[in-house]
């Protein structure tokens, strides 16, 4: 009587599968293992040395996949599932590992464009709470010449921190009663509706004005604010401020970016300087050399997603991609494959980039040059790299936990291999079968007909989805790009009652606390976390879910091409869907309903008719042993 | 996100006691410059308050008095009057006379939101919530910033946008029994 303990490393988590086989299994070993001498599927293939199932444990992996830190998490994971079988290690005859790591991800974000102001022109930007409301036009003065500013000079005031907004509305008050018509406030602290309530007469005032001191002073400005719930309308409209500023035609050409930034605010200030100027610059961002077996294809990073996938798809399959060298591009690439190489043990030369997914994104970007700390959405682009990695590693892997752990191990079959046979133990299945294994570094797919399976690899999964989802929302924290990503969301309206994504209210005995009032929050499963950021919930949920299905929904139909006989995604019929992703709230619904679109069925795996989709692999594992 | 202010449409005056505002009940042995910088706070939020005095009626606030926004002086020495409030004793006592003062303002008030201020601390709550745990609670004049802070918050909760929790040492929470949903 011995166990079996199947164990896939993968690029997050580490499963264990264990089982019993009734016969005392034979450990004659060895990897070479084909795909057409197992049987077409379990339920064909009924033995007497077909292994009981005792239990499975997940733990996430120590560490890079393929790499000597995976040992900690395989040790780890083990231990759970011999604690939860109540077996001990000494009872393990066999240990069989998934064969060498096919694929390491990795992501990176570029920017492609940029806004630049130069030389201060604008400040345009969302207090909580402007004061005042209108339009007002005058030449800058600081709040302490104010009293030196003769009568009827049109005034903006221009008041820093070190003054109370008493004092602030008291000099404005007694400059009106001296005859200089003061026309708007800009003030840096945050406090434009105290200043408001204590004028003789109304203005607009423009407050949190974070660099105030690189407004410049004895220049013609305009100040407008809009009433709550609008937005400015006259300076984000460039004759609007060519009306104000009474410009020339070519003139009025110049403020057309600068009006185009303003769109939007419900507060702004337009400084008119002698050179100034808002740009949106263009970054150089360097080309991308996909080579293929017979040819190659270079394509500008800056001609976006769309042309760079094109030109991916062109070389058929792609062996290596380069980056222009001195660029964003290349310095990209070179990232990757040198944190690959020093994880592996191998020269930067010697990794190559075998697949890249790209999705155009748009990422908030601070202003350079701004005011008020402005933020301006700047178009990039997102992409996943993914590097062929070596086969020695894992039996070098191996080895180590043989000697570790005093145990046998042997490297299994193929990875897509031992995932087709997992996936066949979902009630229901048979073949021909294709799996898409959504992990969180890549996205595979797998075709079992006839007993040969056909596999792909493709960059771009889970940590893909997280890192757009940070970038667009500008978010600065991973964990909580991933928590947004796993979890639904909701919004937090009384310290009683949340209402969910989908409209529902659920209420609460006790209050909920007060760092969460008003917010939207993300429901995990150990409590509510806040999200700090003031988008509606609307527009984070959309996020999420576009972030999914331009890497999930790309890469299922990309991936299943790929793999289907006639590179139709039309000739598959039956589709499982496994691996960590696959057990998201909504991934399986987006990819179901996008395959829907081919007429191919397409569902969540449901492993030993107990697992879910997850453990595939390990059970692939345990099985192709027991099989043999 | 700001709550639109209410209009009256019929020409009868709206009496005092029913217009909608946050009501702020203080201990009456505290000058209107101790409350300043947390009214201020309110009013930036653009939400009424109505103040009420409490206890022996003070110099400069009678019962039931209300104060338009024109009305508020400027805030006086407060650095003075802070220094006075500093090192006093039993925090705990004081906070339950704030929580006390607070939760009967909140409920006086038409928005549902009181505070309440008593020599040691303020308390902000909901009409809804028990007397003994008011939503947020502060020590008085502890600083300019926090005074304000917990002005804003008070007024954020009417308008139901997130709370400020920016001032350098947070506000702290009261026990909160919903605090275990939290991670």
């Amino acid at each position: 009587m011995g166990l079996i303990a199947g164990v896939d490393i993968g690029n997050a988590t580490t499963e264990v599968a264990l089982a019993e086989t009734t016969s005392g299994a034979s450990s004659s070993s060895s990897s070479s293992f084909l795909p057409s001498s197992y049987p077409s599927s379990p339920s064909s293939a009924p033995s007497l040395r077909e292994p009981a199932f005792l239990a499975s444990a997940i733990v996430p992996t120590t560490g890079i996949k393929g790499t000597p830190q995976n040992l900690q998490g395989v040790v780890h994971s083990l231990t759970d599932a011999l604690t939860k079988a109540g077996r001990r290690l000494a009872d393990v005859e066999l240990i069989r590992i998934n064969e060498a790591a096919p694929v390491i991800g990795d992501v990176a974000m570029e920017t492609i464009t940029e806004t630049v102001i130069t030389d201060s022109t604008m400040i345009g930007h969302n207090p909580a709470t402007p004061g005042g409301l209108g339009i007002g036009v005058g030449v800058t003065v600081a709040l302490d010449d104010l009293a030196r500013i003769s009568a009827g000079t049109d005034t903006i005031v221009v008041a820093d921190r070190s003054h109370d907004f008493d004092a602030i509305a008291e000099a404005i008050n007694t400059a009106v009663a001296r005859g200089v018509p003061v026309t708007g406030v800009i003030l840096q602290r945050d406090d434009g509706v105290l200043v408001a309530n204590r004028l003789t007469r109304p203005l607009p005032i423009v407050d949190e004005v974070a660099s105030i001191d690189k407004v410049p002073l004895g220049m013609p400005a305009a100040i407008e604010v809009a009433e709550a719930g609008r937005i400015i309308e006259t300076l984000s409209n460039p004759f609007g401020i060519a009306t104000l500023f009474d410009l020339s035609p070519d003139d009025t050409k110049m403020v057309v970016p600068l009006a185009r930034s303003l769109v939007g605010n419900r507060s702004a200030v337009v400084i008119k300087t002698p050179q100034g100027d808002v740009a949106e610059r263009r970054i150089p961002a360097g080309t991308l050399t996909f080579i293929g077996p017979v040819k190659s294809a270079t394509v500008d990073v800056e001609a976006g997603a769309e042309a760079i996938m094109a030109a991916a798809a062109s070389v058929a399959e792609v062996l290596e991609v380069k980056g222009e060298a001195g660029t964003n591009a290349g310095g990209m690439l070179e990232k990757v494959r040198v944190v690959m190489a020093n994880l592996t043990d191998r020269a930067p030369s010697d990794i190559s980039v075998t697949d890249l997914l790209a999705v155009d994104t748009l990422v908030p970007q601070r202003v350079i040059g701004a005011m008020a700390g402005e933020f301006s959405l700047e178009g990039a682009v997102g992409i996943a790299a993914m590097v062929k990695a070596d086969r020695l590693q894992m039996e070098r892997l191996a080895h180590d936990m043989a000697a570790e752990l005093g145990v046998p191990v042997e490297v299994g079959g193929v990875e897509a291999d031992m995932a087709v046979r997992g996936a066949l133990t979902t009630p229901g299945s048979s073949q021909p079968i294709a799996i898409l294994d959504m992990g969180a570094g890549s996205t595979d797919a797998s075709v079992l007909r006839d007993g040969v399976t056909r596999s792909i690899h493709l960059a771009g999964a889970g940590t893909m989805v997280t890192l757009l989802i940070e970038s667009e929302l500008g978010l600065d924290d991973t964990e909580l790009a991933e928590n947004i990503k796993r979890y639904p969301l909701a919004k937090v309206e009384t310290p009683f009652n949340i209402r969910h994504e989908d409209g529902s209210v659920e209420f609460f005995d006790a209050p909920l606390p007060p760092h969460v009032f008003a917010r939207v929050v993300v429901l995990a499963p150990d409590g509510m976390i806040p999200v700090p950021i003031a988008q509606p919930l609307e527009v984070i949920r959309q996020v999420r879910i576009r972030a999914k299905e331009r890497v999930f929904v790309t890469n299922a139909i990309r991936a299943l091409r790929a793999v289907s006989p006639t590179n139709n995604v039309r000739d598959i019929d039956f589709v499982v869907l496994v691996g960590g992703s696959a057990l998201d709230f909504e991934i399986p619904q987006l990819v179901t309903s996008a395959l829907a679109d081919f007429r191919v069925v397409a569902g969540r795996a449901n492993i030993r008719g107990s697992e879910g989709p997850r453990n595939a692999v390990a059970t692939g594992l345990v099985l192709s042993s027991g099989g043999r | 996100m700001a709550v639109a202010l209410p209009i009256a449409l019929s020409s009868a005056p709206v009496a005092e006691r029913d217009r909608p505002a946050i009501v702020v009940r203080h201990d009456a042995t505290l000058g209107r410059e101790r409350l300043a910088e947390i009214l201020l706070g309110v009013e930036e939020e653009g939400i009424p308050v109505r103040i009420e005095s409490v206890g022996a009626p003070a110099s400069d606030a009678a019962a039931g008095t209300t104060v338009g926004a024109e009305k508020w002086g400027p805030a006086g020495s407060p650095k003075a009057t802070r220094s006075v409030s500093q090192g006093t004793g039993s925090v705990s006592a004081t906070t339950s006379a704030a929580a006390t003062l607070a939760h009967e303002a909140a409920v006086a008030s038409r928005l549902g939101v009181g505070i309440g201020i008593d020599p040691t601390s303020v308390a902000v709550t909901f009409e809804k919530l028990p007397a003994a745990t008011p939503y947020l609670t502060e020590t008085l004049n502890r600083r300019r910033a926090a005074d304000r802070t917990i002005g804003v918050n008070a007024a954020r909760l009417v308008k139901r946008m997130p709370l400020r929790f920016d001032d350098e040492a947070p506000l702290s929470r009261t026990n909160h029994p919903g605090e275990d949903l939290l991670s």
